[in-house]
């Protein structure tokens, strides 16, 4: 493995919180305003060739074109078998399958549409943004329970360092769960791309980045979540982030639940003299991302976003933001 | 680099449950059919399905087919609660558990994600690593042991228990219906009349962990070491194979030069062909760019013959045939094709009896929708310097 420095030099959101990355309304309920209020299709992506397309997949094209139109001609100099995409989701195509699933079991298989059909694999979402920018470097769908956006950015990393690809773009979808699924009332909508590259990279072209990002991600049974082997575990993955247990930054934003884990985490982090900001989680990997986006694009006092699952996964995301001029915030 | 040793190993497919029940009915070689699924909601031409036994419980069908696998192999690799703890755990599945997002819907039950496959995994085992879940398709098993490797490569974990596993789905047998791509016969890779494939079901899971740690542990065997894995996406179309293989082919070069060794090295393939008429056709020419000449009489073990296409666990069912062929110096017998064989598709089929392993790598290819690739290359213990 390679001592590569990633650098977040371009950031795209589409998100019924906002679309600007600095300026995300995160601290409140999840948002659930309409597609329409937040969502221009057209806009977006343009009047023609998306009819089949999933929703999530939509935002995922959106989010990333926006992401690399914000880093700048950054494709232009990485061959396309140099290029990653990393995506994490959980409800992406959770729709599609239940409507799906309605017609095999109705009027059956045959009158599903051959169009629509590839996107019961739920890496088809990705596949569309690789064939779209050209990623024929690497390209992984991560679907661990909420963590898996936040994976994206700790496995893209690790890829880059492996020597896979000289440029990432990871991040996170999701789309509405079905309405009679229970959870559907904290569903989440959108997308989040991060565009990274190495430093020297950045650098060379002149790109202005954001600052950088780094993961961990470990695992609490929810059955032993307060036991102080789980105690350990924390204190462990703080270390590797962190270099020191006691290095924790003033303000801590975590994103979950009142679950055993949640609860044990927050615990936990509550512990340690920091204040800990527990924002509730949505029924995906979204707004774990739109916090490391948000915290990259308007630096303030968060430093670490942190999340948790009820089913146990973990991760959480330091980030070493840049203080940017108030042009490049201002234009994101 | 650090040597990744393969320690333990589990498995469950259409052929039983246990890896020595496998091995065994992969040496006998059988010519078996796929069953109609036991699904009156499969309203399609073709609910053709290779099933897997399972035993019983509150767990997705996915999810119980991984954690019997797990705890195979995690007692195969004899590791304690202790070691345990420190492991990371990495599954792939296409689907996760399908049953848990398909009817009859359940509204009473708490939303659950699908893909809880990995973190179940984790739980059982005590696991505190990270517990990913990747769902690359049909090539999500293959990148599960990519990622693991790397997570041992970048010292970020010594221990990882990674695997593959996919069980029944009624939306994507249908969605297979419905693009014509489920063959009505079987699945016969390499076939001149394939039509397409057949699912099957199961999960194999690898114990994988540094050469040091299995020293420092006490580790009595290991079965091969994973000594390379190449990735590449086709960026072309969401579900078929760009036609000029070209990034089938980088993923193939990526993994050997990884590993450090020329294609001479290779004494077996277990190829991802899965029937289709392009995936095959388009992989057997990649093989051919890559090994040349050697490709006509280099073994290549066609394992979807025998259990079908196991989707997110077939890289990790590959893995485990490789890393029994390996161990056991020994190809099983691909099921009789004879002159069936497709003429374009010119690879090496050994059929009728075993024969013995001449080289000292065995290469796993698997590919998905979405263009996503993925090859692995396993050592035997004679290629490594290190014997544990």
């Amino acid at each position: 493995m390679s001592a590569v420095d990633l650098v977040v030099t371009g950031i795209g959101v589409v998100s019924p919180w906002g679309c600007e990355p600095a300026k995300l309304r995160l601290d409140g309920e999840p948002a659930t305003g309409a597609e329409e209020s937040w969502f221009d299709l057209t806009a977006e992506l343009g009047a023609r060739g998306y009819k089949y397309v999933p929703s999530a997949a939509r935002y995922l094209l959106a989010a990333t074109r926006r992401a690399l139109a914000d880093a700048g001609p950054v494709l232009s100099g990485v061959p396309e078998a140099r290029r990653g995409l990393a995506l994490g989701t959980n409800s992406g195509i959770a729709s599609v399958i239940d409507a799906m699933d309605e017609t095999v079991t109705g009027s059956g298989a045959d009158l599903l549409s051959p169009a629509r059909a590839p996107y019961f694999s739920i890496n088809t979402l990705a596949g569309r943004v690789a064939m779209e920018h050209g990623v024929k470097g690497w390209n992984l769908t991560l679907t661990s329970p909420r963590t898996a956006g936040m994976e994206a950015l700790l496995a893209g990393d690790r890829a880059v360092r492996a020597g896979r690809s000289d440029l990432l773009l990871a991040g996170s979808a999701e789309a509405p769960l079905p309405v009679h699924t229970p959870g559907h009332d904290r569903s989440e909508a959108g997308a989040a791309v991060l565009v990274l590259e190495p430093h020297a990279a950045a650098v060379a072209r002149g790109a202005t980045g954001y600052g950088s990002c780094r993961t961990v991600a470990f695992f609490l049974p929810p059955s032993e979540a307060a036991s102080p082997a789980a105690g350990r575990t924390v204190t462990a993955a703080v270390t590797r982030l962190l270099g020191e247990p006691s290095a924790l930054p003033p303000v801590i934003r975590l994103v979950t639940d009142p679950s055993p884990v949640g609860t044990a985490l927050a615990a936990r982090l509550g512990q340690s003299g920091s204040r800990l900001d527990v924002v509730p989680a949505g029924a995906g990997t979204l707004q774990p991302v739109l916090h490391v986006a948000h915290g990259l694009a308007r630096p303030g006092t968060v430093h670490l976003v942190v999340t948790a699952s009820p089913d146990g996964a973990c991760a959480m995301t330091l980030l070493r933001p840049h203080h940017l001029p108030d042009q490049k915030r201002d234009s994101v | 680099m650090t040597q990744v040793l393969i320690t333990g190993a589990g498995a469950v497919c259409c052929l039983g449950t246990g890896v020595p029940a496998i091995w065994q009915a992969l040496r006998a070689a059988p010519a078996g059919r796929p069953q109609w699924a036991p699904d009156p909601g499969a309203r399609m031409q073709l609910p053709l399905i290779h099933l897997a036994p399972v035993a019983p419980g509150p767990e997705g069908r996915a999810t119980r087919f991984a954690l019997a696998a797990a705890r195979e192999a995690v007692a195969d690799a004899g590791l304690t609660a202790d070691q345990l703890a420190g492991a990371a755990v990495v599954v792939g599945t296409g689907g996760g558990d399908a049953d848990h997002w398909e009817r009859p819907l359940n509204p009473g039950r708490p939303y659950a994600p699908a893909f809880t496959v990995a973190s179940t995994v984790a739980s059982a085992l005590g696991a505190h690593g990270a517990a990913t879940c990747v769902s690359n398709a049909c090539a999500a098993g293959g990148f599960g042991l990519g990622i693991a490797a790397d997570l041992i490569q970048a010292g970020e974990a010594e221990l990882v228990v990674v695997g593959g596993a996919e069980a029944y789905s009624r939306v994507a047998l249908g969605c297979f219906n419905r693009l014509g791509a489920v063959d009505p016969y079987a699945c016969r890779p390499f076939h001149r009349e394939r039509a397409g494939t057949v699912f099957g079901e199961g999960a194999a899971v690898l114990v994988l962990e540094s050469a040091d740690h299995a020293r420092r542990r006490g580790a009595v065997r290991h079965y091969a070491t994973l000594a390379g894995s190449g990735w590449s996406c086709d960026a072309h179309h969401l579900t078929a194979p760009a036609p000029d293989g070209t990034q089938i082919q980088r993923a193939m070069s990526e993994a050997l030069a990884e590993a450090g060794v020329p294609a001479s090295a290779v004494g077996c393939v277990v190829p991802h062909g899965t029937g289709t008429p392009q995936g095959d056709l388009v992989e057997s020419q990649a093989l051919g760019a890559v090994f040349g000449d050697r490709l006509a009489r280099l073994p290549v073990y066609s394992l979807k013959a025998l259990i079908g296409h196991t989707a997110g666990a077939a890289g990790a069912l590959g893995a485990l045939a490789a890393a029994l062929i390996l161990d056991r110096r020994t190809v099983p017998p691909n099921p009789a094709l004879g002159a069936d064989q497709d003429p374009a598709c010119a690879v090496h089929l050994a059929q009728g009896d075993c024969v013995p392993l001449t080289g000292r790598h065995v290469m796993v290819n698997a590919f998905a929708f979405g263009g996503n690739n993925v090859s692995l290359l396993l050592a035997g213990r004679e290629a490594e310097g290190l014997v544990a």
